[in-house]
């Protein structure tokens, strides 16, 4: 317990190479991922590309885009919950944010027609400004309280869109929204397409969120995480940073919505219950909340395709994914020693880190 | 005017139940410093408890049926209660609040879910046990449910009064809520204190349960969600932690959530009760009263 912390030194070390030349900022000790990480992600990219050549089923393309779907969902409230530490259970509004733009830009609900990427770009940049324009007042809350206004702003999103009259189609929602059209490419009913598209997302949102973790940014919110105070004795602005990693949570929730809305290409309030907030919070919770990318992926990989695997499982999903989460936080909290905020400097979680990872770098996972 | 009065005595009845709820949170939070999520799932339990005596007993005079059904799911909310808090609650007594609020959630999800499946989603009618008489007072209709909501409410509230303020436990309840580790060089041992509490909690959420069944007339298992939010607001808004506090806050919350569904939209009143919510904690974090500030995870 009386430890110091190492993320804190390390974001000293980070804060105080700001100012300094471009060398500092060119090679952080922690910046550089491990060629292992790059090459497995190339090899899912791969496998993403080709496996449309050996498969045919469709049904195994709509359950894999909807986990890719589910990925990305994981990945940006990873950022939220795992790197910052923030409990948000409204996380799914912002999905609905991002797929209500889609459905808005691109159907004849309103007769507009942008292209994809135009699309997938606003929506994204919609979903953070309300993460900011949430965030803003309630990040300087911590903790419990957080967590609940965020609650209710799934609802209000929720109720508003429930309630939006011609402007959001009410509880029907909007129909028809367009298939997208990339460079030239247009799609079509089959999921092939649609597969390749939301996996490579995913390789590119698992890819950047390792980025960001080990980069400057990642480090602070660590740093945050598990020593607030220590942290801000540091020179380290808490809602400035809060508020990034709400903003880019948002953006992966955003993104991965409108493609939601443009593969169902009809959307309604019904798919963005607070059910499908805690069934994010499970994944991640399932992931391990160590912050790292790749356990969070392949949990909601697991997560959604195993009811797909056991039919008729799904009525039992939520009963059996409550004591899991209350497992899992508790095994968990034996395994670090100490809280979920808290610094893992437990001999039992050195000993499985020195199992789990060939090479300790200095400022990796701590 | 008189519209006035009578949606100010609705949000009155309304507001004194969810008070219950909010007391119950908060007594949780004042011993055991954590956010007890799975609250609204004692209470939709409850609810369902009740309705189960009534149907069971239907025939019978209500004078019986009713303090039956309230103490049956007083006990049965305790008795959960004081269960969930040994299984998901104890284990993480070291670890972050945010550790058991996390367990409180899967706990929350896993009644709700676990007792749609056993008696399916659909909603039940509750059967009349409330009195249906009415009375004229001046421009205002009182109904006779409502008097009996508030006595019972009222009943309860005195009880917990009593017990927190005029008894050697209630006393031993604050000093831990005060100071865990000070009880404890007064040889007290909190884990006991935290299970009274957690069963006084639980018989409070059970009589809300029945409370509102009755009231509303019908039983869902998604009862609880909205209302154990509603719940946390009322504990929040006036200051987390804070007895007095948690019953007026309840009082406001139902009484803004029936003026809004009467003078703005019955659609958005639930939207209106969260955003206030929100309001009140950006403007005033430690709650309208707020003698106790949050510490922060």
């Amino acid at each position: 317990m009386s430890e110091p912390n190492i993320a804190v030194r390390h974001v000293v070390s980070a804060e105080r190479s700001l100012p300094m030349s471009e060398k500092a900022k060119k090679e952080p000790a922690h910046a550089a991922a491990p060629m292992r990480l790059y090459v497995t992600l190339a090899l899912a990219a791969l496998a993403v590309v080709l496996l449309p050549l050996f498969v045919r089923n469709q049904y195994v393309f709509d359950v894999l885009s909807h986990a890719g779907i589910f990925i990305l969902f994981a990945c940006g409230l990873n950022i939220v919950v795992g790197l910052a530490g923030l409990l948000d259970l409204g996380y799914i509004a912002f999905a609905a944010i991002g797929a209500y733009c889609a459905a808005f830009l691109a159907s004849p609900h309103f007769g507009i027609h942008l292209p994809f990427l135009a699309v997938i770009v606003i929506a994204g940049a919609t979903a953070a400004v309300f993460a900011v324009i949430l965030g803003f007042p309630t990040l300087r809350l911590r903790g419990d309280y957080l967590s609940i206004v965020t609650l209710g702003f799934g609802e209000i999103v929720r109720i508003a869109l429930l309630n939006g009259g011609w402007f959001t189609g009410g509880s029907d929602g909007i129909q028809s929204i367009d298939r997208p059209n990339i460079f030239g490419y247009q799609f079509t009913f089959k999921l092939e397409a649609y597969f390749v598209l939301i996996g490579l997302f995913c390789v590119i949102g698992i890819g950047f969120g390792e980025f960001l973790r080990r980069g400057r940014l990642g480090v602070i919110w660590q740093a945050l995480r598990d020593d607030e105070l220590a942290a801000r004795s540091a020179g380290i602005n808490p809602l400035k940073y809060f508020l990034i990693a709400f903003a880019i949570g948002a953006v992966y929730a955003g993104v991965a919505g409108a493609m939601w809305a443009m593969k169902q290409i009809s959307i309604s309030p019904d798919s963005f219950t607070v059910d499908q907030s805690i069934l994010v919070l499970a994944i991640v919770v399932l992931g391990g909340l160590s912050g790292r990318f790749l356990p969070v992926a392949l949990s909601a990989l697991f997560v959604i395709t195993m009811p797909e695997a056991l039919r008729g499982f799904d009525s039992y999903r939520m009963v059996i994914f409550g004591p899991i989460l209350v497992v899992a936080i508790i095994v968990r909290s034996r395994m670090d020693g100490g809280s979920l905020t808290g610094a893992r400097t437990s001999p039992m979680w050195q000993r499985l880190q020195q199992l789990t990872s060939r090479k300790m770098r200095d400022g990796d996972r701590i | 005017m008189s519209t006035l009065l009578q949606q100010l005595l609705n949000g009155l009845t309304l507001g004194s139940v969810y008070a219950l709820l909010a007391l119950s949170i908060t007594m949780i939070f004042g011993v055991l410093g954590v956010m007890a999520f799975a609250q609204g799932a004692v209470y939709m339990l409850s609810a369902y408890v009740g309705l189960y005596i009534v149907t069971q007993m239907q025939g019978m005079s209500s004078f019986v049926v009713l303090p039956l059904a309230l103490l049956c799911a007083a006990a049965v909310g305790a008795g959960v209660n004081m269960t969930i808090d040994q299984l998901t609650y104890r284990p993480l007594r070291n670890a972050g609040r945010l550790s058991s609020l996390i367990s409180g959630i899967g706990v929350y999800f896993f009644i709700e879910n676990a007792i749609g499946l056993l008696v399916g989603r659909k909603v039940f009618a509750f059967p009349t046990v409330l009195p249906t008489a009415q009375y004229q007072i001046a421009d205002i209709r009182v109904t006779a449910a409502q008097l009996t909501v508030l006595a019972t409410t009222g009943a309860a509230v005195a009880a917990l009064w009593y017990l927190v303020r005029r008894t050697e436990v209630g006393l031993i309840i604050r000093g831990v809520s005060e100071r865990a580790e000070t009880a404890m060089l007064m040889s007290i041992n909190p884990e006991r204190i935290i299970l009274l509490t957690f069963g006084v909690a639980g018989a409070l959420s059970g009589i809300a349960g029945v409370l509102i069944g009755a009231y509303i007339g019908v039983v869902a298992p998604s009862m609880g969600f909205l209302i154990g939010m509603k719940a946390f607001a009322a504990a929040v808004v006036a200051g987390i932690g804070n007895i007095p506090g948690a019953l007026i806050g309840g009082v406001l919350v139902g009484i803004i959530e029936t003026l809004s569904s009467g003078y703005i939209s019955a659609a958005w009143s639930d939207a209106i009760v969260f955003l206030m919510l929100v309001l009140v904690l950006v403007i005033r974090p430690d709650g309208l009263i707020g003698a106790r500030a949050p510490q922060r995870a």
